[in-house]
């Protein structure tokens, strides 16, 4: 991709790179929220997601004298990102089997749902997560960032270091997959296809 | 031209990403007016990105940010990348000392890697019992009323009646009786297992309780495995998972040591039913969410009822209390919390964190004498603690004249 002219303050860049900690703060508190929206996002719901944040940061901090300058600090910080998403991904430890344990109810998260409509739509999404998890990780994390997150394509190969070529097809490949997931689930088939008409009419 | 359905399978991806175009859009309507199949598959494509991208992420507790922001400066690259020309011999010259750095650390920390901290606690080479021969290197710690031990960078407080086999080189506990808590800071590369005769508890990252039928889990994570090495599954903070079915073990016909008891298959684990300190897990559980949450009064009003129970219990309804006010930036509430916590309970983790805690907000928050003198008490508290590096040098730097 061609080198991009970056918005980020000169300042703040080269006291990142000099690892002065009053410029890495400044870089951390601007771009955590939005790391830990991408790595929930591409892993779903995971009890690592403070030791995945944790892990992105550090390879930052530790990696900024080799950034270049030629992407945007968050483009490159969400490239560590998603390199350590699909590495989690990739370990397949995580979501093994997820134990019946003894556990109360989560609480609602959105004060203007339902409390019912919540819990149908955090089921749903849980449910979905579960047959990504059934996706090899490089086709899953390319459809949800090109789906989900709304990266383009060449975004999406910038990202995943892939080519063009190679970000269509696991795109494709991955739609192809979790539709034949969701057809394989009736009741879950319907809830989908209900949401998408909602959306699309 | 019309449109193949797999142009259109590619559009409908596209168009779920808001990445077709206006005349792409109308193609895909065009086509869907005469494919019944086509409209179904996209609206799956539609529905699913819909649920997903509507889902709320997950996202960090302050507390748990803070954490993160802490380990990433701690290990940042300090030394900028200049003077290229002499970069090989300087780092030759650095990966040498880096080394011997190493190899002195490791000497002096060995016999430091277990420490009474309180309590009536007994620690004993291991011997095999014919020989008197020393196996596998193991330190037997024994405690009959309870105690704190350190085990390497993990603090342990042990139950009444408890044994265990401390095994440094590997960083594994072996229970052989009572339970413990364990409280250890995850690092990747870096694990540490709690074996029981029927299953392994690994750490994911964090505080956790273990006896001869369970896990309970007070912060973070752990991994429970079958001795075999299987997975069992995942604990997180504020869950318990015990054995539903006694195996022969504790019973009066206790297999042969040479028969193992058979590895529990994962259907036979259910939920433990719940007893009061499960109750009170479940509701430090909770009140972590609700924190997550940004909900701060509702934490602290969960954890307000577990303050006259028992000791762990109490220690980290406190903290979390504390860190309630923290997240709302209610600093002299939070520093009085914390205080409460070092005070009331200095045999317990929390204790620790919370001294630190003090310390660090007063050194934030104006007030360096005041943090001056919580950095000295909590130094002379936990020389070798967990967070001694940062309070000597934050102590440092207070102790440095400050400009006008």
């Amino acid at each position: 991709m061609a080198p991009a002219a970056t918005s980020d303050d000169p300042a703040l860049v080269a006291g990142c790179r000099a690892g002065e900690a009053t410029s890495l703060e400044q870089f951390f508190v601007t771009h955590v929220h939005y790391v830990e929206r991408v790595i929930s996002r591409l892993t779903g719901p995971t009890p690592d997601l403070e030791d995945l944040v944790q892990t992105t940061f550090i390879q930052a901090f530790q990696s900024f004298g080799r950034y270049r300058g030629e992407a945007s600090l968050k483009t490159w910080v969400t490239r560590i990102a998603v390199h350590t998403a699909l590495h989690q991904l990739r370990s397949g430890v995580r979501r093994a089997v997820p134990l019946e344990l003894v556990s109360d109810a989560d609480e609602p998260s959105d004060p203007t749902e339902a409390p019912d409509q919540q819990a149908a739509s955090r089921q749903l999404a849980r449910r979905l997560h579960a047959l990504l998890d059934r996706i090899a990780p490089k086709k899953r994390v390319a459809f949800l960032l090109y789906t989900v997150e709304e990266y383009s394509i060449e975004e999406v190969a910038a990202l995943t270091e892939a080519s063009k070529a190679a970000t269509k097809s696991r795109i494709w490949f991955a739609r192809r997959e979790l539709m034949a997931l969701v057809k394989g689930q009736q009741d879950l088939q319907q809830l989908v296809e209900s949401s998408g008409a909602q959306s699309w009419r | 031209m019309a449109m193949s359905c797999g142009q259109v399978g590619r559009l409908s991806v596209a168009s779920a990403g808001g990445h077709a175009t206006e005349a792409e859009r109308l193609e895909l309507e065009a086509h869907f007016a005469t494919c019944a199949r086509c409209t179904a598959e996209h609206a799956i494509v539609l529905g699913a990105t819909r649920v997903l991208r509507s889902a709320e992420p997950d996202a960090l507790s302050s507390a748990a940010r803070e954490r993160v922001r802490r380990a990433a400066l701690a290990k940042r690259a300090h030394a900028p990348v200049t003077a290229r020309r002499f970069g090989w011999p300087l780092a030759g010259g650095a990966v040498l000392a880096m080394a011997a750095a190493v190899a002195i650390w490791i000497g002096i920390r060995k016999p430091a890697e277990i420490a009474v901290v309180a309590g009536d606690v007994l620690v004993a080479p291991e011997f095999a019992a014919a020989g008197h021969e020393p196996s596998g290197g193991g330190v037997i710690v024994r405690s009959e009323r309870g105690g704190e031990v350190k085990l390497a960078d993990a603090s342990a407080a042990l139950a009444r009646a408890t044994e265990l086999v401390w095994r440094r080189d590997k960083r594994v506990v072996e229970l052989r009786e009572g339970s413990l808590t364990v409280d250890v800071t995850h690092r990747p590369g870096q694990h540490f297992e709690v074996h029981t005769p029927l299953f392994i508890v690994e750490v994911v990252g964090t505080r956790f309780s273990v006896d001869r039928d369970g896990v309970r889990t007070e912060r973070g994570t752990v991994r429970v495995r079958m001795l075999d090495g299987r997975l069992i599954g995942y604990v997180d903070g504020g869950q318990s998972w015990k054995l539903t079915r006694r195996y022969e073990v504790e019973g009066p016909a206790a297999p042969p040591a040479e028969t193992p008891a058979p590895p529990p298959a994962p259907t036979a684990l259910t939920p433990a039913p719940a007893p009061a300190e499960d109750t009170a897990a479940i509701r430090l559980g909770r009140a972590r969410r609700a924190l997550a949450r940004g909900n701060a009064g509702e934490a602290r009003r969960i954890v307000k009822p577990l303050f006259g129970l028992g000791r762990d219990v109490a220690a980290e309804a406190r903290a979390i209390y504390a860190e309630s006010y923290l997240s709302e930036g209610r600093y002299a509430d939070a520093v009085a919390g914390y205080r409460v916590v070092s005070r009331d309970f200095p045999h317990t983790p929390q204790a620790e964190s919370a001294l630190y805690a003090v310390a660090q907000l007063e050194s934030e928050h104006g007030r360096p004498v005041e943090a001056r003198a919580s950095l000295e008490a909590y130094l002379a508290r936990y020389p070798h603690g967990r967070f001694a590096k940062e309070a000597a040098d934050r102590l440092a730097r207070l102790s440095l004249p400050q400009p006008r």
